[in-house]
């Protein structure tokens, strides 16, 4: 715990310079470092996201409700097995092994790029931007980040403002340029506000640009440029890097 | 009521869909129960567990859905019985190791991630719960992008400085709280994660 002061710097963007560069070499040598760093992040990261906390919730409420439900099932085969317990020795495992041939047969072969964009790509759902606030500038970014969830990218891309680049927000703001470009079918355009943002010092959109550059290389049939930005994942600690890995398994 | 694929399932835990929570927890949990209960478990052990369970499958598929080459209740119950191990194991460090049930499938190297990401999140939020509540809220501002001058101003602090300052002083007790925390340092040691990674029943 003795380089607190060094990595908030360094979360915050702060470090420039011999500093920067020194604090990348001890990260590189240093692993308490790296572990500390990691800590930071992954306070950051859980504070910011809301999601587990809502999917808990939500999770109560089917409990609570669930009991009342009717007696109905969602799950293959499971409909069978109320009715007959013998049957399900039967169909269960005969269902289970058409499924998994289904999926081996579907998933197991090796893809083109522009197909595993198809099967990968999802819009960006980690929001961490404050809806109550009455900063206006927070108040356009949620006004952005709000069209992009909703699926209106060109209208997302607009609304961001011209200067965004000279505001305390350039980040977040490049960062939904990108995606809106990439939603909105613009993946070369999306690709240069993801290196924007690579080239930066702030690290907390890096994972998800390169994961997103990556999805607009893969639906450009560029497989280098994509295999350049799922290696970085694959290496990285990042979420992505398992799906990372996968892809490069799988690209044709 | 339509059936759904494995895919489709693990589609709506990624949407939190409220139908199919419903039903999952009416399919699923008796069995959850069954298993907890028959190894040395509770009832709030079930629950807990389930609960963890679903949480585990959520953080899994919101990065990417898993493709599964089994089905989805097979794949659930191989991520109970993994939950369940490591509670156990955790409960009773220096007791005899549980009855060896089943052989755990290889799925469990593919959510290991998330449990360990799980894991590390729910020691953040305690820990983070049990600040004072002009650390918590200070913090949440400054995440939500907040500039000192507003927290300042929220706050009733007179100088930005000062806010500056209690804000790292803040931040600087959650991460030392969590750091000397034991399990964090379980779910940080590499040795831990190394044995762990393929899961001895």
């Amino acid at each position: 715990m003795k380089h607190t002061q060094r990595i908030q710097r360094y979360l915050d963007g702060k470090l420039e310079g011999e500093e920067l560069r020194k604090f990348r070499e001890d990260l590189a040598k240093d692993p308490e470092l790296l572990k500390e760093l990691d800590l930071y992040r992954l306070i950051d990261s859980t504070l910011q996201d809301d999601n587990v906390d809502r999917f808990r919730e939500r999770l109560k409420e089917a409990q609570t409700s669930g009991e009342e439900s009717e007696n109905t099932s969602l799950l293959p085969g499971k409909v069978i097995r109320r009715k007959s317990r013998k049957m399900v020795f039967v169909v269960v495992p005969v269902a289970a092994a058409i499924i998994s041939c289904i999926l081996i047969f579907t998933y197991g072969v090796k893809k083109s790029a522009p197909e595993l964009f198809t099967r990968y790509y999802h819009p960006f759902e980690n929001v961490t931007v404050s809806r109550n606030s009455s900063d206006s500038l927070l108040i356009v970014f949620t006004h952005v980040v709000e069209l992009y969830e909703a699926g209106d990218f060109e209208k997302a891309c607009q609304e961001i403002p011209a200067d965004y680049l000279y505001t305390d927000l350039s980040l977040q703001f490049s960062f939904y340029r990108g995606l809106s470009m990439l939603g909105a079918g613009r993946y070369h355009e999306a690709t240069i506000e993801f290196e924007d943002i690579l080239g930066s010092d702030f690290g907390y959109f890096h994972e998800h640009s390169h994961w997103y550059s990556a999805m607009c290389y893969l639906e450009l049939n560029d497989i280098s440029k994509a295999c350049e930005h799922l290696l970085e994942l694959k290496f990285s600690e990042s979420v992505y890097s398992s799906t990372a890995a996968k892809i490069i398994r799988n690209i044709r | 009521m339509v059936n759904l694929s494995e895919y489709d399932i693990l589609n709506a835990i990624k949407r939190s869909d409220l139908d199919t929570l419903r039903y999952l927890y009416k399919d699923l949990y008796p069995e959850v129960l069954n298993f907890i209960i028959s190894h040395k478990g509770s009832r709030e052990d079930a629950q807990d567990i389930f609960q963890d369970a679903m949480v585990l499958l959520f953080l899994k598929t919101r990065s990417d859905i898993p493709e599964l080459t089994c089905s989805f209740r097979t794949y659930f119950f191989s991520v109970v019985k993994f939950l369940w191990y490591n509670e156990f194991r955790r409960r009773n460090r220096f007791a005899a190791s549980p009855a060896a049930p089943d052989e755990l499938p290889d799925i469990h190297s593919d959510i290991f991630e998330a449990f360990l990401l799980m894991e590390k999140r729910k020691l953040v939020m305690q820990h983070f719960d049990a600040m004072p509540p002009e650390c918590r809220k200070i913090i949440r501002m400054h995440l939500d992008g907040i500039s000192f001058e507003r927290i300042a101003a929220v706050m009733g602090y007179n100088s930005v400085q000062y806010t500056r300052n209690r804000k790292l002083v803040c931040k600087e007790k959650l991460v030392r709280s969590i750091w000397n925390n034991s399990r964090f340092k379980e779910l940080i040691n590499e040795a831990y994660a190394e044995n762990t990674k393929v899961p001895r029943w």
